[in-house]
């Protein structure tokens, strides 16, 4: 597949993205908010008025970006696809395959921290904050390449104390003392 | 009128907790300004939390004082290492790094910090000043008005959007679509919950606009940013002596001020543009027009003069109208209704105190700045040296836990992740994000007083044309629609023959 049809079909994916809202924001109006009869009248009482009006504009919008892809130049905007220093003369097909080699590894990193966040507060009211907070800056640390764990662990325990205390001891915010049952402030 | 609010607002600035908020802010400011690729909108973002939890004029006076400092700190990493700490400080470059080169780091930093500092504090005074004379003439404003204005402010998420109008306007109307989210208190229903609690009464502003900023900006640094990159850079002292060598170059001073006031005011322009306007404007007034570029003070002065006193323009129509022009006023006008107050003539109306708070607060920071700045620009260039390795732990933390000291809600936390994926998903294709947040925070004003207007005329659409007022607004939003669709290459080529017809007269 040429860089180009690829950079098209990635732009015409994120335009997908918002259609895909607008019809979920259409099936909404036409069901629960329908069976709630909320979704007829005048616009003053309808509930359904503008959000639909809303969406109909996004699609159109939708559209026209749509257009500026597949028929002009709404796909080149991208630097990651087609970065400005790539060389005229060089293949772009070349070009692009060894970016996404060179930025797998930060790929990677990217997922992983993501995951992690997912992770920590799946686990947070169950572990309490004193305890799923320094495990997930270890890992966080971890994978952004910090290999000292003196320095890793103390990272880690002393923003958790910090942050925990300007929460928990200054703003009277109750973190999650999870099984533990640890509140210090 | 004018001096009332400040009368009034004094009591509430001057509190321990108050002055302390603004020391604080300025300090973070300053700190996320030097850091390159952060900003005063990620400052007011992930302070914001902690605002909520504060008096109202404390609350506003953190954000405030961050949104002021953060654009100045911006201006002693372009001067150090040649890289702007933010997009504010790109004009600054043009003379601060060649000084540097000279040996005049200390010099450029210090009239940098002095320069913002006195320009801020010019904006102030022009924002004392006018945002309460425009708030008296829009006090009449009833929901048709008020309507007609937010579609003005809808219409600068075109013009933020600048070079990307229709991914602009895309991202925009995601704002508004998503605003609509929640108990809709007109038909007394709840819209798209899908029957999950922590939706029934929308979603959290802060929850989201964390995620769309702060979450994916740590998933691009990640996956873009060299994560232990440490730039070589030694310790340098400026001295308050500089305050008086910037005041030698008062009438740049003023001139830049003025114009970064002016275009702070127009929704969409921002600092960056004022800073190179103004940049612009010094060296086409100078005398020796040839020595900018090559590291003289006037440049310095024009650019960050110029910068910092738009953030005091861009708080006239925020304050006054309640139409933001930028994301980070927009965030800002977001954490004032979370503290209960809407901007708008009614807050100059009834909450005068909360006004001449903010403009206390507004003040104080640019001065707070000139002494932070000079006496810790020694922390603030080894923070250069600090590695994004600890940093965006350190971001992630102050994301997490700000978000759950909300509502003490772990259905925020999935909010903001989930948001952070989509506005990570909108950086990759290159949708600006402000728009976003702009709809986000305007959206549930524009649709109330569209629709409070309609229960008022007994649903008969032409009340939108019968009142003078709301009808002229219209006819503006219209003529500023048709200027967007104006195609950029002839209005450069209008403005170059206006130009050049000025130069000549």
């Amino acid at each position: 597949m040429s860089s180009e049809l690829k950079a098209r079909l990635q732009h015409s994916s994120a335009v997908a993205g918002f259609v895909l809202i607008c019809v979920v924001i259409y099936w909404q109006c036409f069901t629960d908010l329908a069976a709630q009869d909320a979704a007829s009248g005048g616009a003053q009482y309808n509930a359904a008025f503008v959000p639909e009006l809303l969406s109909g504009f996004l699609i159109a919008l939708c559209m026209l970006q749509l257009v500026r892809v597949w028929f002009g130049n709404g796909f080149r905007e991208s630097e990651d696809t087609l970065p400005d220093e790539l060389d005229a003369d060089a293949p772009v097909e070349d070009a692009v395959t060894y970016e996404d080699d060179e930025n797998f590894g930060l790929v990677l990193r990217a997922i992983l921290c993501v995951g992690l966040i997912a992770v920590f507060i799946l686990v947070l009211p169950y572990l309490g904050y004193y305890v799923a907070m320094p495990l997930l800056l270890i890992a966080v640390l971890v994978t952004l390449g910090s290999r000292n764990p003196l320095t890793v662990v103390a990272l880690a325990i002393g923003l958790t104390l910090i942050v925990g205390y300007v929460f928990g001891g200054l703003l009277n915010v109750v973190l999650p003392p999870g099984f533990l049952e640890i509140e210090p402030w | 009128m004018t001096l009332e609010p400040l009368i009034d607002g004094f009591r509430l600035f001057f509190d321990v907790s108050t002055l302390l908020a603004i020391a604080f802010g300025t300090l973070v400011g300053l700190l996320i300004g030097v850091l390159p690729g952060l900003g005063p909108l990620m400052g007011i973002i992930l302070l914001l939390p902690l605002a909520y939890h504060m008096e109202p004029v404390a609350g506003m006076g953190l954000l405030v004082s961050i949104f002021v400092a953060g654009s100045c700190g911006g201006a002693i990493t372009a001067i150090m290492v040649r890289i702007p700490g933010t997009p504010l400080a790109a004009a600054t470059l043009l003379d601060g790094y060649p000084m540097m080169k000279r040996g005049l780091a200390k010099e450029a930093i210090g009239t940098a910090v002095a320069a913002s500092a006195l320009g801020g504090i010019i904006g102030g005074l022009i924002l004392i000043f006018l945002a309460p004379l425009l708030a008296d003439i829009a006090i009449d404003f009833a929901p048709p008005e008020y309507f007609a204005l937010t579609l003005t402010g809808l219409l600068t998420i075109a013009v933020v959007s600048r070079e990307a109008t229709v991914k602009g306007l895309m991202t925009g109307t995601l704002g508004l679509v998503l605003s609509t989210i929640g108990y809709d208190e007109f038909a007394n229903v709840s819209r798209f919950a899908f029957g999950i609690d922590g939706l029934l009464g929308g979603i959290n502003l802060v929850a989201m606009v964390v995620g769309i900023f702060a979450i994916s900006e740590i998933i691009d640094q990640i996956r873009h940013g060299d994560l232990s990159a440490k730039p070589d850079v030694s310790v340098v002292r400026p001295s308050f002596s500089s305050a008086i060598s910037t005041m030698r170059h008062w009438r740049n001073l003023v001139r830049s001020s003025v114009i970064g006031t002016g275009l702070g005011a127009l929704p969409g322009i921002g600092g960056g543009i004022s800073a190179f306007s103004a940049y612009a404007i010094a060296k086409s007034a100078s005398k020796r027009p040839e020595e900018f570029g090559t590291g003289i003070a006037d440049g310095v002065v024009a650019t960050e003069s110029a910068n910092n006193a738009t953030v005091g323009g861009t708080l006239i129509p925020t304050l006054a109208l309640g139409i933001p022009g930028d994301a980070s006023s927009a965030v800002l006008m977001g954490a004032l209704i979370l503290l209960g107050f809407f901007p708008g003539p009614g807050l100059f109306e009834k909450h005068q105190d909360i006004v001449g708070g903010i403009f206390w607060a507004y003040m104080a920071a640019n001065v707070m700045m000139f002494f932070v700045g000079i006496l810790l620009t020694p922390l603030f260039v080894a923070c250069i040296k600090l590695q994004k390795r600890y940093l965006l732990p350190l971001i992630m933390v102050l994301c997490v836990m700000g978000v759950y000291s909300l509502e003490s809600s772990v259905f925020d936390l999935w909010v903001m992740l989930v948001f952070g994926l989509v506005g990570y998903a909108l950086r990759r294709f290159d949708y600006p994000l402000p728009p976003l947040v702009i709809g986000l925070v305007l959206g549930p004003v524009c649709e109330g007083n569209f629709r409070r207007s309609l229960i008022i005329s007994g649903g008969h659409y032409d009340i939108f044309f019968s009142r003078p007022i709301a009808t002229t607004i219209i006819v503006v939003n219209i003529l500023l629609v048709l200027w967007m669709l104006i195609p950029k290459s002839l209005k450069q080529r209008v403005f170059r023959r206006l130009g050049s017809a000025a130069s000549e007269a």
